[in-house]
């Protein structure tokens, strides 16, 4: 298991450094001139030149990549164009905000598709199949700006059950903080669980149709346990590689939602900075999701050992 | 008579790949020196059960494997060492039949298009000659010319085995490799693909090489038999020899264990003790000595090596 | 003539689908004496392993059912069980091994956790006692050092070991009747010996009814007492092992015992060609009139054609359903 893991942190590094160099490109392939946009088309060219030299563009990609990347390493993600602040700093206050949500969104949507997609499995074929997958469809369709709004429509302005907008620390108010983040929370996580739920429901027909099902119905149990007990532990882990890689959909989702429930996290902030061209700014949110994003899914790898026994103990068989 | 196949301390070592922290390579010994020979228009078995390396055997032979050391000689050819480019003119001359029916015909294709496909790639006869080619071969391995615009999933498991049996025949080869051709087969269909195969060789003067663990088929077909262990061969003899006077312990073991479909006193069976060892980390010594009732103290520090014990009848085992 | 332990009558399992009826199991009338080994032997889709599952009402409904007959079990009839009664059942009185021990198991628990499930379901007791049983279990099928191989995951133990699992699981509660399904045909033939061996033992010392399922006459020669053959969901032959071997009737029989090399000197390709059956099995959506081999057999007459024959027993204990041998029908 160790030696898996190890494997896994080797492999970590030329990923990182890969996505580094996309991100990196990435900005600069936005078309128009950052010191345009920075200083206005009628600045003077001398002090166009004067910022260029700063912001190091008048330089060599590669040798701009290699200072840029440097500074990564070394926590410098740049300074704000916009509020002078390292880029950083304002990242760490912000993520913890939209980690809460990611986090409520994701354990929602697992909770409530697991349960109906092994529902939808184990009726196959029924109404309550071809209801469930209905639903989860238009989970999947349904934009989530207008789940959105449509939430804030009826459950804070027709009915004032929750807060339209807001954010409420954990640590503050635990019971507000719940409050605040339910409807964000469902609007986040709605496409996430229609996903899921189709994903279980095909992974638990076909485990379901396997031979160690059979032999465990000849066995008498009943079929809760051979449904959950041992079919749905062996879905599990095609169910959490599924999940562990829509978190980059769910990372961009939060922009949407962050911007509608007025939520301040890192989805909000990117937005607000690529409309002030607050280019330090995108990029370190940018490069900060995408390490989030292989952290995640290096944790999905390690939690295989807990869900497959073959490469827990080294494969033998 | 120069034999048609030959076979010389043929190798073939799979690397375990165990990630970038392994300290020791391992090794799977899928084959760890196996040599025979083959004469034109014999059928010679080989038998095993999972793990003795039989397929891989057949594989290197056709080259589908790179082995990892060792020769094989191919109608004056040296087939392990031929260049990328020659080895399509070998293909010609080699061709294998698989065990499974259901898996080796292209489903997405008509039966005319896959046996057509060998002429094509050896740029034998005109467009003209294939059809008329498909038509004869079709109807040589008892399916009916018409046959020839369906699909694969039109076909019962006996008949896909007979197709696949005619794409080996459109090129006219010397050497047929049929590995496990009848296994996946019920018993009745078996028969008629085993009185095929047999009614081929006879009419084409075919070659073949038989790999199955189904001693009662390899009995019927082969004319001579090597019997393999854990990626080595362990006895080799003629037909005959092998069931009236079987002398290595894996042999008797392998022959008493048959199930009698008869009435009547049973065979006396010899039970191995244990399980089939991993071709990891084989035994030293001789690796059947951990199961044998006859192991003596040498049978566990050295290895038997193949010796010829009269007539053309080769065995491994120090009790000799 | 004691009450059988089970019986079987006129059992009908079909299965229906958009192409049509498919007649898995048509008509089959068997039973099992206490302590007896009964062996069922057919090729694929002959409706062996239907007929199993029929017992245990493992037939997935959709697209299969039980559509007629009765099934008596110690005296209970078990198609009018409920599921819940059903499940009391399985695994306790009735136990069923199955052909892929490499699939058999559950790959994510212990061997020892699955065979003690079968205790802690149909026994009251903790599960410190469960395990100790199992591995007590795991010593009676013939594992070496048990208490430490319980712990171990399937994937770890090699094709003949997971079946004698699977056999102490099916035996775990010592159950009145096994239904063995092909149980050591996906094994090497040395391995077949051992588990073949281990089974005939278990039977002996405990006494248990089996009703064993496979394509393979000589392990039906091997272990079973009574054999029935099965061909396109129909029951053609029943008969006492030695009569079978020694007199088989239906041309079916016949055929499949020519049809298999046996390991006699005189017999090799040199000699005489295999007596293969012609043609292959029908496709049980589309059945031929009359008697289903008649297409494929070598001695049909006219009437075969048209009328399914009645099972007619020829000698006392040798049914089998053949026109051949109902004098009144015969023709020259």
């Amino acid at each position: 298991m160790l030696r898996y893991i190890l494997n896994r942190l080797i492999y970590l590094f030329p990923v990182l450094i890969f996505m580094s160099i996309v991100v990196f490109l990435f900005i600069h392939l936005i078309p128009g001139d950052p010191v345009d946009y920075m200083l206005g088309i009628d600045a003077t060219p001398e002090a166009r030149q004067v910022l260029r030299a700063e912001l190091g563009l008048d330089r060599n990609i590669v040798v701009q990549y290699i200072s840029w990347a440097r500074k990564i390493v070394r926590g410098d993600l740049g300074t704000s164009i916009v509020t002078n602040r390292p880029v950083l700093q304002s990242i760490l206050e912000k993520f913890p905000a939209t980690m809460l949500l990611a986090f409520a969104a994701t354990i929602i949507s697992l909770i409530i598709a697991v349960i109906a997609g092994t529902i939808a499995a184990a009726n196959k074929g029924t109404w309550k199949d071809l209801g469930l997958l209905l639903l989860s469809l238009l989970w999947v369709s349904i934009p989530s700006f207008w789940l959105g709004i449509m939430l804030i429509l009826v459950f804070s302005i027709e009915f004032p059950i929750f807060p339209a907008i807001g954010h409420v620390s954990m640590f503050v108010d635990f019971g507000k903080s719940m409050h605040h983040l339910t409807l964000p929370a469902i609007t986040l996580g709605a496409t996430l669980a229609g996903a899921i739920t189709r994903m279980t429901r095909s992974e638990m027909i076909e485990q379901m149709s396997k031979d160690y099902v059979t032999t465990a119905r000849a066995k008498g149990l009943s079929r809760p346990v051979v449904i959950y007990k041992h079919a749905l532990r062996n879905s599990l882990i095609t169910v959490v590689t599924f999940t562990g890689l829509q978190l980059g959909t769910l990372l961009g989702g939060t922009v949407v939602v962050e911007k509608i429930f007025a939520w301040p996290g890192l989805g909000l902030m990117v937005i607000q900075s690529i409309f002030a061209r607050d280019y330090p700014m995108v990029q370190g949110i940018v490069l900060f999701f995408a390490f989030t994003f292989v952290f995640v899914n290096l944790m999905v790898d390690i939690s295989y050992t807990f869900l497959n026994p073959q490469i827990r103990l080294g494969q033998k068989g | 008579m120069q034999p048609l196949l030959t076979v010389g301390l043929l190798k073939k070592y799979f690397p375990l790949d165990r990630g970038i922290f392994s300290r020791t390579k391992a090794v799977v010994r899928a084959v760890d020196g196996v040599s025979f020979e083959l004469q034109k228009g014999e059928t010679l078995g080989l038998v095993g059960e999972s793990g003795s390396g039989k397929t891989t055997v057949g594989r290197c032979i056709l080259r589908l494997i790179k082995p990892t050391s060792g020769d094989v000689l191919f109608d004056n050819m040296n087939v392990t060492r031929l260049p990328a480019s020659e080895l399509k003119k070998l293909r010609r001359q080699m061709q294998i039949i698989f065990q499974d029916p259901y898996g080796c015909l292209t489903p997405r294709l008509r039966i005319r298009t896959i046996l057509k496909e060998p002429l094509e790639i050896h740029g034998i006869g005109t467009k003209a000659d294939h059809t008329d080619r498909v038509v004869t071969i079709l109807r040589r391995v008892g399916l009916r010319p018409e046959h020839m615009n369906r699909f694969p999933h039109e076909f019962s498991g006996g008949q896909r085995q007979r197709i696949a049996i005619a794409r080996t025949l459109m090129v006219n080869p010397e050497l047929i490799i049929a590995d496990e051709p009848v296994s996946a087969l019920d018993v009745s269909i078996q028969a008629q693909i085993i009185n095929l195969l047999v009614a081929l060789q006879r009419e084409l003067g075919l070659s073949y090489l038989l790999i199955s663990h189904d001693l009662s088929v390899v009995h019927y077909m082969c004319d001579r038999i090597a019997v393999m262990y854990l990626g080595k061969i362990v006895e080799m003899t003629t037909r005959s020899d092998l069931y009236l006077n079987p002398l290595h312990p894996y042999t008797q073991a392998l022959l008493s264990a048959i199930p009698e479909p008869n009435t009547g006193p049973k065979r006396e069976k010899i039970l191995l003790g244990g399980e089939v060892p991993s071709p990891i980390n084989p035994p030293e010594g001789c690796s059947f000595h951990p199961r044998c009732n006859y192991k003596m103290e040498a049978c566990t520090k050295v290895e038997p090596l193949l010796e010829g014990v009269g007539d053309s009848h080769w065995v491994s085992c120090h009790l000799r | 003539m004691k009450n059988p332990l089970l019986e079987i009558n006129n059992l009908r399992t079909y299965f229906f689908t958009h192409e049509g009826v498919v007649k898995a199991v048509d008509d089959i009338s068997l039973s099992v004496e206490s302590g007896e080994m009964v062996g069922i032997v057919g090729e694929s889709g002959c409706g062996k392993s239907v007929l199993a599952r029929s017992i245990l009402r493992l037939i997935p409904d959709p697209p299969g059912r039980v559509v007629d007959g009765q099934i008596s079990f110690a005296g209970n009839s078990l198609l009018d069980f409920s599921e819940k009664e059903m499940q009391q059942i399985r695994g306790n009185e009735i136990s069923m091994i199955f052909q892929e021990p490499m699939t058999s198991l559950n790959p994510v628990y212990t061997v020892g956790t699955q065979v003690a499930e079968v205790f802690r379901k149909h026994q009251k007791i903790s599960k410190r006692e469960a395990l100790d049983r199992s591995i007590e279990m795991l010593g009676m099928v013939g594992i070496p050092s048990p208490a430490s191989r319980v712990k171990e995951y399937p994937f770890q133990m090699s094709g003949g070991m997971r079946q004698r699992i699977v056999i102490a699981m099916a035996l775990a509660c010592r159950p009145k009747l096994i239904l063995a399904d092909e149980p050591t045909t996906a094994l090497d033939v040395t391995i077949q010996a051992q588990i073949l061996s281990l089974i005939n033992k278990l039977e002996r010392e405990l006494g248990t009814s089996m009703i064993l399922i496979t394509h393979d006459l000589g392990v039906i020669a091997e272990v079973v007492a009574r054999v029935i053959v099965m061909y396109a969901g129909k029951l053609v032959e029943q008969a006492l092992v030695d009569d079978l071997f020694n007199r088989p009737l239906h041309p079916y029989t016949q055929g499949l015992m020519w049809s298999v090399p046996s390991l006699a000197e005189d017999q090799n390709k040199d000699t005489e060609a295999l007596k293969e059956i012609p043609g292959i099995v029908p496709d049980l959506g589309h059945l031929p009139p009359g008697c289903y081999f008649s297409p494929r057999c070598r001695k049909r007459m006219e009437i075969c054609r048209h009328e399914e024959p009645i099972l007619i027993e020829n000698l006392p204990g040798h049914w089998v359903k053949c026109w051949l041998y109902d004098e009144t029908k015969r023709t020259t």
